[in-house]
């Protein structure tokens, strides 16, 4: 009997800890992918399935700041088509000179509750991308969700082609829209979390 | 008789013809199974290291170029619509050789095997990567 009062009342100043300090996300200060998923769609009003998915999108978030990057390698775009994607790589993106596409910034009006809260919050990200060689500033809307110990990024946003220097020839305006669509969808894990391996010699 | 048959043949030129303008402008990306590598197969540990010297350099070398690399499994990570990635190990706490899968490729088991995976340098970003890979060997 004594021995279950004693378990009892380690139980309940354990959930009493708990309840004053709970164990918030932001104990981690670094979280991570790389395997982010970015979908693009550039369909003019000639149908055309001008559309491509990329897994490799890579995000690092700085839980204590708000800080954020988005690092994108660009031929890892995957077109159903192999001639659109030569296309898009050589004549558009000219990845060979431009191989990645960044969004570097922080997320506006960051504080810890913004991780304390479960449930999807909007946030906007404002900063510098920087697509084709080309540098603007930017603020783009999402949403973030805390949600068992993971970050879930995700945000819908249009990249106008001409503002990158990214010139689409009259001969394909029918089929290429001026303005591209990116779906964004990032699930971030704290950083270190993943196994370390030893390396082959 | 000799119009039949001359008939016959322009009309077999034009579906040839045609067939090779339907194939150029809607064939699938070719799989990297039937495809040769660029250059001899690297170790994971020492290509991220030729990136951590000189970036730009190798970039240069390599940027669409398709390579085999060989590493144990450090990570598998499958994204929201079951594409796999598997991050090979490098000796660098952050950066790996990360490898996106073609679809219909198996997942390894993580650790113990040596793979050998063939795919297309696309960028250096937090990682090495390679898309469209498939694996080539494995080995314990």
């Amino acid at each position: 009997m004594k021995q279950n009062w004693k378990l009892f009342s380690l139980f309940t100043a354990f959930s009493l800890v708990l309840l004053i300090y709970p164990p918030s996300i932001h104990a981690q200060s670094k979280y991570m992918t790389r395997n982010g998923l970015i979908r693009f769609e550039a369909e003019g009003p000639i149908k055309d399935d001008i559309k491509a998915i990329n897994n490799q999108g890579g995000c690092v978030l700085d839980a204590a700041t708000g800080d954020i990057l988005f690092k994108i390698p660009i031929k890892s775009f995957v077109f159903r088509k192999a001639l659109m994607q030569e296309h898009f790589n050589e004549n558009y993106m000219e990845s060979h000179k431009f191989p990645t596409a960044e969004l570097r910034g922080k997320i506006e009006g960051f504080s810890q509750a913004t991780l304390q809260n479960s449930g999807v919050r909007q946030v906007v990200v404002a900063g510098k991308m920087t697509v084709h060689g080309v540098t603007r500033d930017t603020r783009e809307k999402g949403t973030l969700e805390v949600k068992d110990g993971k970050i879930l990024l995700r945000s819908d946003f249009v990249v106008a082609l001409a503002d990158y220097g990214i010139n689409i020839p009259k001969i394909v305006e029918d089929k290429l829209a001026k303005v591209a669509q990116v779906n964004l969808s990032m699930d971030l894990v704290p950083v270190g979390q993943e196994p370390q391996r030893n390396r082959v010699e | 008789m000799k119009t039949l048959i001359r008939l016959f043949l322009i009309l077999l030129v034009l579906a040839i013809d045609g067939y090779g303008v339907w194939y150029f402008l809607f064939r699938p990306n070719d799989s990297m199974k039937g495809q040769k590598a660029d250059f001899p197969v690297l170790l994971a540990n020492e290509w991220v290291e030729e990136f951590k010297i000189n970036e730009q350099e190798a970039n240069q070398r390599y940027l669409g170029q398709i390579v085999e690399v060989k590493g144990i499994v450090r990570e598998v990570l499958r994204d929201s619509l079951g594409g796999m990635s598997v991050i090979l190990e490098t000796g660098d706490s952050f950066m790996g050789v990360n490898c996106s899968m073609e679809p219909g490729e198996d997942a390894p088991s993580q650790g113990s095997d040596t793979l050998v995976i063939r795919g297309e340098f696309s960028a250096v970003t937090l990682d090495v990567n390679m898309t469209r890979c498939v694996l080539v060997s494995k080995s314990k």
